[in-house]
């Protein structure tokens, strides 16, 4: 039985080894989604601009704070939340799509794992392009210490979105209705998590609605960096916790389950 | 030293028949748990159809199986088996070496893609090295003899057409293992020779083969070794022409 446990466990770090692969299928996702386009990945940066600048004009008066402060704060968490929300919301859809592959070519099943977190990584990449001209028109004091506190975070993202899509890639594939519950969950904690609005406003005996939530604290060291501030030790220490927690018990599941998987595809 | 090699342990594969709203929801799933068993009584007993019982076989370098059997007889999953597609779901399967199959017509191929662009995909997931795809992809070129029709997306495609690319690709590159469905059987005489041929030197350099047909001249074309399954079990095992003979008293009964 442990014999079998590894076994499953190398597929994952199988699926390590052939990155490339993932990177390239990764890619080809990007190319094939937003074919014959005009504008290609940059539309979903532009769709969230815009929705960043809308909600920046009417919380920025709702409010009564200055734009130059809060449309780099909205736009900045937008790039930490979009990359979290896409993750979670593709997870369960993850191993459902790469079945062709799956079924064809004898490559390790966490490949897929890794070609939905390269996804991801990329469009955040995008969006940060797009924010640094932000940052640059609208002076934020960001400096090269703090903005380069963002790699570590950026690292912390990723082993979480790995250990995150392991697990509910899995379950997706077992349990169909992950996927919908999984988007309905999220609109919910979109607007329970910090990312259009402070912490500050908060009355103290309320900060539980922050504090024990994951996505906060991962927001925290994520959106800190990119406005030139660092981010509080308990966030990173809370974040690391999260994205060790996520991989052990991703790999555990996807490990357990793995034979298992290919019957549900 | 490193001859690939199949061992396989009581391998079987059974299917969950994943079906009914029941067993396939979690909610459900979730009431059945907390209800002990009272609401959504099935959710606990899902059925299984078995594809591959209790095999056990060993397969070594330069040997060329044929595997032979009536529909649903269990070929195509042992196939897959072999291939390394999917794991047993009982028992140890153990593949020593690289594979490539050709299972479905145009599986692992994107039919929005040019076979031009078809072609570099495969490379990519069939991890051939960059230095060969140049090689690998004048190859294919002169094998399948389709010409202008590379530059074309797949799905103007004729079946024996991307058969012809996905045969192509899935030889192109030696691997140690090579496992092909029935699925060559749309493939004209023209290509079938070619195929023969080509088959035949991709297995000279001590390669495994495994092959599933229905009929005798491909068996003892390519073969020598036969496998004929039966409602998911091996029936018999060894030379060619007893196992066809075996096959033939089985299906007169």
């Amino acid at each position: 039985m442990k014999a079998n446990l590894f076994e499953d466990l190398a597929d994952i770090t199988n699926g390590i080894r052939k990155l490339n692969v993932a990177v390239w299928l990764a890619t080809e996702d990007m190319r094939a989604r937003y074919a014959r386009t005009a504008l290609g990945p940059w539309w979903n940066v532009l769709s969230t601009a815009v929705f960043v600048f809308a909600l920046g004009i009417t919380f920025g008066a709702l409010f009564g704070q200055p734009l130059e402060i809060f449309l780099p704060y909205l736009a900045a968490s937008m790039a930490c939340w979009n990359f979290m929300n896409g993750i979670v919301q593709d997870a369960p859809m993850v191993l459902i799509r790469g079945n062709g592959i799956i079924q064809a070519y004898p490559l390790p099943l966490s490949t897929q794992i890794f070609r939905s977190v390269a996804d991801k990584s990329m469009l955040m990449g995008h969006f940060l392009l797009v924010y640094a001209g932000l940052a640059i028109f609208l002076k934020v004091p960001v400096t090269i210490p703090t903005a380069l506190m963002f790699i570590p975070a950026a690292l912390v993202y990723i082993v979480t979105a790995v250990g995150v899509s392991l697990a509910f890639g899995v379950l997706g594939a077992r349990f169909r209705d992950m996927g919908p519950a999984l988007v309905t969950i999220m609109t919910m904690v979109f607007l329970l998590t910090p990312v259009f609005w402070q912490k500050v406003s908060l009355k103290p005996e309320q900060h539980w609605i922050t504090d024990f939530n994951p996505f906060f604290h991962l927001l925290e060291i994520g959106r800190q960096p990119l406005l030139g501030q660092f981010a509080a030790p308990e966030h990173w220490i809370a974040s690391i916790a999260i994205a060790a927690f996520s991989l052990i018990a991703g790999s555990l599941v996807f490990a357990t389950m793995r034979r298992k998987i290919y019957y549900w595809l | 030293m490193n001859q690939p090699s199949i061992i396989a342990r009581g391998a079987a594969v059974h299917y969950p028949i994943v079906l009914t709203g029941a067993q396939q929801s979690l909610l459900a799933g979730l009431a059945n748990t907390m209800s002990a068993g009272r609401f959504a009584k099935s959710a606990g007993n899902t059925e299984y159809v078995a594809g591959v019982q209790n095999v056990t076989l060993e397969i070594k370098a330069g040997e060329r199986i044929g595997l032979i059997g009536r529909n649903g007889a269990g070929k195509s999953t042992m196939l897959r088996l072999l291939a390394g597609v999917l794991p047993p779901s009982r028992g140890s399967l153990q593949v020593k070496g690289t594979s490539t199959n050709i299972l479905q017509l145009g599986s692992g191929m994107d039919s929005d893609l040019t076979g031009f662009e078809n072609i570099e995909r495969m490379s990519r997931l069939l991890e051939i090295p960059k230095s060969e795809w140049a090689r690998v992809k004048a190859d294919v070129e002169e094998f399948t003899e389709l010409g202008r029709f590379l530059a074309l997306p797949l799905r103007t495609y004729s079946s024996g057409m991307s058969l012809r690319l996905g045969f192509a690709m899935a030889t192109a590159y030696p691997r140690d293992i090579l496992v092909i469905d029935e699925v060559i059987g749309a493939g004209d005489m023209f290509f079938m020779n070619k195929a023969i041929e080509r088959i035949k030197s991709y297995t000279e350099q001590a390669k495994i083969l495994i092959l599933a047909t229905h009929g005798y001249g491909a068996l003892e074309a390519f073969c020598n070794r036969a496998i004929f399954m039966e409602a998911g079990k091996i029936r018999a095992d060894g030379d060619v022409k007893e196992v066809w003979q075996a096959y033939n008293d089985r299906g007169s009964v």
